[in-house]
C-alpha cells in the first residue's frame, strides 16, 4: 500500500544515513471503515435510531399493543403537574447525588491517602479496601439489607452493645433507608479510590519535601499541593458520579424488593422509568421521562465542564491532547 | 406404457399427499388453542390437565396445548410482543388487575360480551356463577374474563384457645369489640415490647398492603361512586376507618400515646415470623386475631403440609366475617372480600372461536372446580351444587357464608393500570400509620383525584 | 583549625543518638498510627464480607439470631443451595453470557480503537468525540425502542439481546484501548509499513500483541460487567426462569423461598466468588486498567 513512489529503503538498513522524510501515508479508508463498521452500525441501530424513536414516542400515548397515539405535550404536562411519583423520584435522585458524590470523593481521597502512608504492606490493605467494589451489586445489596436489619442483623447488635439505644431501622425506616444506600455505596468505594490513589502517587515527592523544608504543616501541604493536583481526578469523578447517580437503579431496586418499600423512600428516577415502561407499559410517558433525564444530565455535566477552567489544574495543559 | 403410467401415478400421489399435508397443517394452525396457567403445585397441575383432557375429548377438532407455571406478568409480555407461540388463554391468580387487562376493550384480553350473549354458544352468567364471581369479571361495561377455580375469600381468623383464655367465647362482631378484645389479649414484656398482639391493624405486617382493603370493608367504605368517580374523598367512612386505626394503635399498644404505640408496633412487626412457614405469628400465637385469605387456612391448620383437617394441629382456629363498624353491621356484618382467578382470551389470539370453547369449558367444569377446591379449600365460583366440595371441615364453612354475602363483592375495577387504586390507598395508609399525614381529609381527596386522573387517562374513546 | 576534644565528640555522638532514637520513636508512632487506622478501615470493609461468609455456614434458625459464629457449621449449605434453587443453571447461564459478551466486545472494540489511534484520517477527532458523547448518554433514552425492537424480533426472552449488542463495540472499551494504543511509539508502525506490511497484518501481528495488558483489562471489565449485570437480564430474561442469571436469581430468591437467609448468603458467596478470584489473579492488569481510565485524559 505504501510502496508507490518511495525510493528509499528501510531506514534501519543503511548505517549513518539520515532517514528520508516521511511521505504522507495513503489513508487505507476501506480498512478504517471495516474496523469501525461494528461500532458505526451499533451507533445507528442501538443509539441513533432508538433516540429518534423514543423522542417521537415521548409525544405519544403508546402501550405496544396499540399503535402510538399522538398527544402532543401531554406527557410532559403530566410529569410536572400531575405525577407525584415523578416528583418523589426526582427529589430522591437529586438528594442522593448531592449527598453521595462529595461524600464519595472525600472518602476516596481519605482512603487513598491512608494507603500512601505506610512503607510496607500497603498492597494488602489496598486489596482489602478494593475488594468490596468487586462484589456484584445484587449480592452487595442483599448482604447489606441483611447486615443492617434492625432485628436480625449484626450492625444494630454491635451498636446496641456499645451503648446506642434504639439504633435506626436502616432499610426498614423511610427516613434512614437512603443513608443505608449511601453506606452501601461507600463500602464499594474501591474503584473510585484507586484512581485517586493513582492521582496521589503522581504528585512529585519533591514538592512535599520542598514544602516541609519551608515549614508547611501536613494540612497545608495537602491543601496547597495535593488538592490542586488532584483536581483533574476530582473533575473526572464528579462528572462520572453525576452521570452514574442520575441513573442509579440496581441497588435501590433490589433493596426495595427486599424490604417492601411502601413509602417510596428508595424510589429513584431510573426506578420510575422502569415502572412506567416495563410494568405498566406506558412507553410514551416513559420516553418523555427518559428525555427529561437526558436534559438534566446534560445540563449538570455542562455546568461542571464550564466551571472546570476555574478550579481544575492540568499539569499537562488540557483534557484533550 | 407402464413407465408413463407409473410416472403419472407417482406424480399424482405426490401432489395428493402435498395437498393433504398443506390442508392439514393449515387446519392444525387454526385449531390450536394454547392455554397458559400459573399453577405449579402437583395437585393443581394434575387437575388442570384433567380438565383440559375432558374439554379436548369433547372437542376433537381442537388441539389444546396446556403450559403450566407461567404467571400473568409473563403471559402479558408474550401477548404484548405478539409472540407466535403465545397464549390464546391466559390466567391471572386474582382479579385486581382486571381493569388493566380489559383496558376498556383495548387491553390484552378480548371483550367477551358478544360471545357470552350468543344464543347458541353463549353462557348464562347469572345462573352459572355466584354473584361475587360475576362481578369480578366486569370492568365498566366490558366483560373480558371468566372466573376460574381457586377462589380467594378474605375472612377473619381467630385463635379460639387464646380468646378462651381471655374469657371470650365468641369472636368480636364489631370494630369496637375488636379493639376491646385486643386490649385484653395484648401482652407486653418488662421493657414495654409487645410479646403478643391481639390484632394488628398495620399495613406492613404481612402481605402486600391488603389491610387497607380489608379495613375499608370492615367500615363499609365504598371505592367508587355510581358515576365511576373515586369515592375515597367523598365517602366519609374512609376517614372514619383511618381515624379508628390510629386510635387503635394508640390505645391498644401505646396506652393512649400514638407515637409510643406506633414505635412498639413497628418493632413488633419487624420481628414477625416468616410468612410462609410454621413460624407465622398466627401459628406461634404471637398474634391472636387476623384478617387473611382462605388459602392461608391450610398453613394455619396443619403447618408445612398445607392441608385442611377437621382438627387442626397447629392452631385451634375459628373463621368468621370481618368485625364491622357499628353503623354498618346490619348491612355488612358477616361479610369479607371474595376475589377470583380469571381467564381471558388474548387480543392476539389466532383462534378466538376455539379459545372461547376452551374458556367456557374451563369456567363451567364442575369436576375441576370440585376437585380443585377440595384440596385447596376454595369455595367454587360455580353455583352448581355438584361443585361444592364435600368433606371440608366444619370450621371452614364460614368461608362459604362469607363468599355468599352480597357485600363481599370485590370493588369495581375500572382501568387503573396495575391496580393503582389499591396501591394509592395502601400508600396513603402506610403514610398515615407512620404519622406522616396531617390533613387526612385532604389526603383522601388528593388520592381520589389521582385515581380519577388515572382512570381518565386510560379512557378509550 | 581547632579539633574537637574527645568529650565534645562524645557529647555530639550522644546527642545524635538521642535524636536518632527520637526520630525512630516518632517514625514508629506514626507507622503504628497509620497501621492502626488502616487496620480499623480494613476491618470495616471486611466486616460485611465476614458476615456473609459466616452466615452462609449457619442453620436457617441461627441466621436470624445475630450470632457472629456458626454453631454448628453447616457445610452442606453449599450443597443445599444447588438443590433448593437451580443455582448451577444460573451460573452456567451467567458464564455463557459473560464469555460471549467478552468475546464480542474485544473483537469489535479493538480494531475500532486501533484505527482511532494508529492512523491519521479526516474525521478521526470527530468520531472520537462522538464516542465520548455516547458514553455520557443515559441508557434510558434508548432502552425502550431497543426493547421493542428485540420484542418484535422475538428475542425476548433469550440470551440474544444480552450478547448481540456486544459485537457492536463498547464506547468505554474503545476509549480505554485508544488511550493505550496512543502510547505505543509511532516508529514501530512506521517501520512495519515501510517494510510493506499491510495495515491489517500490522494491527494483528505487531500492535495487538504489544497491547496485551490493555486488551486484558477491557476483557476483564467486559466479563465482570456482564457477570454483574442486573438490568439487562431483568429486562430480557425475567420471563423464563430457565434463563435466569445469578443476579436476577438471587434477587428473586427471597420471594420464592421462605426467606432462607442462610442459603441466600451461601448463594451470595458463590455469586461473588468468581469476581473476587478473577480479581486476585489479575490484580495488576485490573488496577492498571482502572488507572488508564482515570486521570490525565
Amino acid at each position: 500500500m505504501l510502496t508507490n513512489g518511495l525510493k528509499a529503503t528501510s531506514p534501519f538498513k543503511k548505517k549513518g544515513e539520515v532517514a528520508p522524510p516521511r511521505r504522507k501515508l495513503k489513508v487505507p479508508y476501506l480498512f478504517i471503515f471495516l474496523c469501525l463498521f461494528p461500532w458505526l452500525s451499533g451507533l445507528i441501530l442501538f443509539t441513533a435510531y432508538p433516540m429518534i424513536s423514543s423522542f417521537y414516542q415521548s409525544f405519544t400515548k403508546f402501550n405496544i399493543i396499540n399503535p402510538p397515539e399522538f398527544i402532543g405535550l401531554d406527557n410532559y404536562r403530566r410529569m410536572f403537574f400531575e405525577d407525584e411519583d415523578f416528583m418523589k423520584a426526582l427529589k430522591n435522585t437529586i438528594w442522593i447525588s448531592v449527598i453521595s458524590i462529595p461524600l464519595r470523593i472525600c472518602f476516596a481521597i481519605f482512603t487513598a491517602w491512608l494507603l500512601t502512608r505506610p512503607k510496607h504492606g500497603s498492597k494488602i490493605y489496598r486489596t482489602l479496601f478494593f475488594l468490596p467494589s468487586m462484589v456484584p451489586a445484587v449480592a452487595a445489596t442483599i448482604v447489606f439489607t441483611f447486615v443492617f436489619n434492625p432485628i436480625y442483623g449484626p450492625i444494630n447488635r454491635t451498636l446496641e452493645t456499645v451503648g446506642i439505644d434504639n439504633p435506626p431501622y436502616w432499610f426498614l425506616d423511610p427516613n434512614w433507608s437512603k443513608w443505608g444506600l449511601i453506606l452501601l455505596g461507600l463500602w464499594g468505594i474501591g474503584d473510585t479510590m484507586i484512581i485517586f490513589l493513582a492521582g496521589l502517587l503522581d504528585v512529585p515527592k519533591s514538592l512535599y519535601e520542598a514544602a516541609e523544608l519551608e515549614g508547611a504543616s501536613g494540612w497545608q501541604s495537602f491543601r496547597y499541593i495535593t488538592l490542586p493536583l488532584l483536581t483533574p481526578v476530582i473533575f473526572f469523578s464528579g462528572v462520572t458520579g453525576v452521570i452514574g447517580s442520575f441513573q442509579y437503579f440496581t441497588q435501590a431496586f433490589v433493596a426495595s424488593g427486599q424490604v417492601n418499600d411502601y413509602s417510596k423512600a428508595m424510589y429513584f428516577y431510573a426506578t420510575h422509568i422502569y415502572e412506567m415502561a416495563f410494568k405498566t407499559y406506558e412507553m410514551g410517558y416513559a420516553s418523555a421521562l427518559a428525555w427529561f433525564l437526558l436534559l438534566i444530565t446534560l445540563i449538570s455535566t455542562l455546568i461542571i465542564l464550564k466551571t472546570q477552567k476555574r478550579w481544575v489544574h492540568y499539569p499537562n495543559g488540557s483534557l484533550f491532547k | 406404457m407402464k413407465k408413463s403410467f407409473f410416472a403419472s401415478l407417482t406424480v399424482a400421489v405426490l401432489v395428493l399427499s402435498g395437498l393433504v399435508a398443506v390442508s392439514s397443517s393449515a387446519s392444525a394452525a387454526s385449531n390450536t388453542v394454547t392455554v397458559w396457567t400459573p399453577h405449579t403445585r402437583a395437585w393443581q397441575v394434575a387437575e388442570w390437565k384433567a380438565a383440559i383432557a375432558r374439554i379436548q375429548a369433547a372437542n376433537p377438532q381442537l388441539d389444546i396445548v396446556l403450559k403450566t407455571g407461567i404467571d400473568m406478568a409473563t403471559s402479558m409480555k408474550a401477548i404484548v410482543a405478539n409472540k407466535s407461540d403465545g397464549p390464546d388463554i391466559s390466567i391471572s391468580n386474582g382479579n385486581g388487575n382486571l381493569g388493566w387487562f380489559c383496558g376498556g376493550g383495548e387491553g390484552i384480553w378480548l371483550p367477551l360480551n358478544t360471545m357470552i350473549a350468543n344464543r347458541t354458544s353463549g353462557l348464562n352468567l347469572s345462573s352459572t356463577f355466584k354473584t361475587s364471581a360475576v362481578s369480578a369479571t366486569i370492568s365498566g361495561r366490558v366483560r373480558c374474563a371468566l372466573p376460574m377455580p381457586g377462589t380467594e375469600v378474605f375472612g377473619f381468623f381467630y385463635n379460639k384457645d387464646l380468646l378462651a383464655e381471655a374469657g371470650y367465647k365468641n369472636p368480636p362482631k364489631t370494630t369496637a369489640e375488636l379493639m376491646g378484645y385486643s386490649k385484653k389479649l395484648t401482652t407486653f414484656d418488662k421493657d414495654g415490647n409487645i410479646t403478643r398482639a391481639g390484632f394488628v391493624p398495620k399495613s406492613d405486617y404481612y402481605g402486600w398492603g391488603m389491610e387497607s382493603m380489608w379495613l375499608g370493608q370492615a367500615f363499609g367504605a365504598r371505592w367508587y361512586n355510581a358515576d365511576g368517580s373515586s369515592a375515597f374523598g367523598s365517602d366519609p367512612r374512609w376517614a372514619k376507618m383511618l381515624t379508628w386505626q390510629k386510635k387503635f394503635i394508640a390505645d391498644v399498644y401505646g396506652g393512649g400515646d400514638f407515637a409510643k404505640g406506633s414505635k412498639a408496633l413497628t418493632k413488633f412487626t419487624a420481628s414477625r415470623g416468616d410468612e410462609w412457614g410454621e413460624k407465622h405469628d398466627f401459628i406461634t400465637g404471637r398474634v391472636a386475631m387476623k384478617m387473611d385469605a382462605n388459602w392461608m387456612a391450610t398453613l394455619y391448620c396443619t403447618g408445612d403440609n398445607w392441608e385442611l383437617a377437621d382438627k387442626c394441629s397447629k392452631v385451634n382456629m375459628g373463621v368468621t366475617g370481618f368485625p364491622t363498624d357499628a353503623s354498618v353491621t346490619s348491612t355488612h356484618g358477616g361479610s369479607g372480600v371474595a376475589g377470583y382467578p380469571l381467564a381471558g382470551i388474548s387480543k392476539t389470539s389466532k383462534n378466538v372461536k376455539g379459545a372461547w370453547i376452551v374458556l367456557k369449558g374451563l369456567a363451567t367444569d364442575t369436576k375441576l372446580s370440585y376437585e380443585y377446591d377440595k384440596v385447596g379449600g376454595a369455595p367454587s365460583p360455580l353455583k352448581a351444587a355438584a361443585a361444592k366440595p364435600s368433606g371440608l371441615p366444619s370450621w371452614y364453612e364460614p368461608f362459604y357464608t362469607i363468599q355468599a354475602h352480597p357485600k363481599s363483592v370485590y370493588h369495581l375495577l375500572p382501568n387503573t393500570g396495575e391496580h393503582k387504586d389499591e396501591d394509592l390507598l395502601a400508600t396513603l395508609m402506610a403514610a398515615w400509620q407512620d404519622g406522616a399525614v396531617n390533613d387526612l381529609k385532604g389526603a383522601l381527596r388528593d388520592t381520589a383525584e389521582k385515581v380519577d386522573a388515572i382512570v381518565a387517562r386510560n379512557q378509550t374513546d | 583549625m581547632s579539633h574537637l576534644t574527645v568529650e565534645q565528640i562524645k557529647r555530639i555522638d550522644e546527642e545524635a543518638d538521642i535524636l536518632r532514637r527520637k526520630k525512630r520513636m516518632k517514625d514508629f508512632l506514626q507507622a503504628a498510627g497509620d497501621h492502626s487506622a488502616l487496620i480499623v478501615m480494613s476491618l470495616i470493609f471486611a466486616f460485611p464480607l465476614y458476615m456473609v461468609v459466616i452466615i452462609s455456614f449457619m442453620t436457617g434458625g441461627q441466621a436470624e439470631t445475630r450470632s457472629f459464629w456458626p454453631s454448628p457449621f453447616i457445610w452442606s449449605n453449599y450443597v443445599d443451595v444447588f438443590t433448593t434453587v437451580p443455582f448451577l443453571k444460573w451460573t452456567l447461564n451467567t458464564l455463557f453470557i459473560s464469555v460471549m459478551g467478552t468475546i464480542g466486545t474485544v473483537v469489535s472494540s479493538v480494531p475500532a480503537a486501533y484505527v482511532l489511534s494508529r492512523l491519521q484520517w479526516r474525521g478521526r477527532h470527530t468520531t472520537f468525540i462522538v464516542i465520548l458523547g455516547t458514553m455520557m448518554l443515559p441508557g434510558q433514552v434508548t432502552q425502550i425502542p431497543v426493547y421493542i425492537m428485540f420484542a418484535k424480533l422475538g428475542w425476548i426472552p433469550s440470551f440474544l439481546p444480552m450478547i448481540v449488542p456486544s459485537f457492536f463495540a463498547s464506547a468505554f472499551s474503545i476509549f480505554l484501548l485508544r488511550q493505550f494504543f496512543t502510547s505505543i511509539p509511532d516508529e514501530i508502525s512506521d517501520a512495519a509499513r515501510i517494510d510493506g506490511c499491510s495495515e491489517f497484518k500490522l494491527m494483528m501481528r505487531i500492535v495487538i500483541p504489544l497491547a496485551k495488558p490493555a486488551i486484558s483489562a477491557i476483557a476483564l471489565f467486559a466479563f465482570l460487567g456482564s457477570w454483574n449485570d442486573f438490568f439487562g437480564p431483568l429486562l430480557y430474561l425475567a420471563e423464563n426462569p430457565d434463563l435466569y442469571t445469578l443476579g436476577i436469581g438471587l434477587n428473586a430468591f427471597k420471594g420464592d423461598h421462605h426467606t432462607e437467609t442462610n442459603l441466600m448468603m451461601t448463594a451470595s458467596v458463590l455469586f461473588m466468588l468468581p469476581a473476587i478470584v478473577i480479581f486476585f489473579f489479575s490484580q495488576r492488569v485490573f488496577l492498571e486498567g482502572v488507572t488508564l481510565t482515570g486521570v490525565k485524559g
